[in-house]
């Protein structure tokens, strides 16, 4: 039995999920689910809800959805046989709560983080603090003084970096790859927030060249909420700073756990496998529409900036950023009364 | 729906939008924002 179409319809009218006098312009936050993917999640949950999920029906199937979306998910950041590297998590605020509280660090660390980053990684790096740990917040002005600071980070001893591949706050590509290769150099472990980055851009996740790095489904993906994935290139090295049944393959009543060989020793618990099957629906429609998701985010994202240009606003990123994300606010020296109106 | 950003550093306001976004939405967008944008001197 399959719950997903391989060949959507991908047109616009077929993957419009707003209603028609809603004008939405807050994908980062969260995209709408595809129709089509809402539906698929639905007609899972509906049929798993018919056989009982821990049935021998019900529980292999629950194993074999999330395989597979495991699986699919590693193909489409362009690791086609790296299923063992990914954990599927709620969030990517859950993922980077996981992977940044098991950082493997020696004690007193100092880890890098940018002053681009969400509250989703800048808190779990400050609670960091409370073990003894130090951090290092970069601002992002321009590449080459980025990248000059987060090498005197490691030249200061830092043990760790994590930084976002598009920025939230300005829709800026950073220049992740540099900067990981600093970390690489210096010994460090890194770990890039793909939140705002997978379903507009597309990912060769070994070409980051990082230690782990987090996605999530619900906003650029337009897939359903609580669906999320955690890429780990070498799972075996981190110890989760927390754990369940569905992370061990034995333990014992004298303390005794064996955990997971590949990346599932991050997973924890019972997640709604519906919402897995509707995002690999929404993998699929991505697939099927492939560059022309690019090519139509960069034309609105110059006809946008051409259409607000006469406005007293400045620009926060770059015009030619390869995102669907703007940022501007009211221009420096616009007088003192200029705000944002409601 | 735009996001209003505003925390300690910034006071901006942040637009996303996707592929499934059509020229006449941005046109829209740009109309209600030119409206709503109060400068005074």
């Amino acid at each position: 039995m399959t719950f997903v179409d391989p060949r959507p319809d991908v047109s616009v009218e077929a993957l419009q999920a707003l209603n028609d006098d809603f004008l939405y312009f807050n994908v980062a936050g969260s995209g709408p689910t595809f129709p089509v993917a809402q539906r698929a999640a639905e007609a899972y949950r509906t049929w798993m809800n018919g056989v009982g999920m821990f049935s021998h029906v019900g529980y292999d199937s629950y194993n074999a959805e999330l395989s597979e979306t495991r699986a699919d998910l590693a193909r489409f950041i362009g690791d086609a046989d790296g299923a063992s590297r990914i954990a599927l998590t709620q969030s990517a605020t859950d993922g980077l709560n996981t992977l940044v509280a098991s950082l493997p660090l020696g004690p007193g660390a100092l880890i890098v983080t940018t002053a681009e980053e969400h509250p989703a990684a800048l808190l779990p790096v400050y609670r960091r603090q409370d073990r003894g740990d130090r951090v290092r917040v970069v601002a992002l002005r321009d590449d080459e003084r980025f990248l000059s600071e987060v090498a005197q980070a490691f030249r200061d001893g830092a043990q760790a970096i994590v930084l976002s591949l598009v920025s939230c706050r300005t829709g800026r590509r950073l220049p992740v790859e540099a900067a990981v290769g600093l970390a690489r150099a210096a010994g460090a472990v890194s770990i890039v927030d793909c939140a705002q980055a997978l379903g507009q851009l597309p990912i060769e996740v070994r070409a980051l060249g990082a230690d782990a790095a987090v996605f999530l489904g619900h906003k650029w993906l337009h897939g359903p909420l609580a669906t999320g994935a955690t890429w780990v290139a070498d799972p075996g090295r981190w110890t989760p700073s927390r754990v369940g049944w569905r992370s061990r393959t034995d333990h014992d009543l004298a303390g005794h756990m064996t955990l997971n060989d590949d990346a599932t020793r991050f997973e924890i618990g019972t997640v709604d496998v519906a919402a897995f099957v509707g995002l690999r629906q929404a993998l699929a429609v991505h697939r099927v529409l492939g560059a022309r998701v690019g090519e139509r985010v960069r034309a609105l994202r110059a006809g946008l900036l051409q259409a607000v240009g006469d406005l007293p606003l400045d620009r926060l990123g770059r015009a030619d950023d390869p995102t669907g994300i703007v940022v501007v606010q009211p221009r420096s020296g616009g007088g003192p009364g200029t705000r944002i109106g409601s | 729906m735009i996001k209003h950003v505003a925390d300690e550093s910034a006071d901006a306001i942040r637009i996303s939008f996707w592929a499934l976004h059509r020229d006449s939405d941005v046109d829209a967008l740009a109309t209600v924002l030119s409206k709503h944008l109060a400068v005074t001197a």
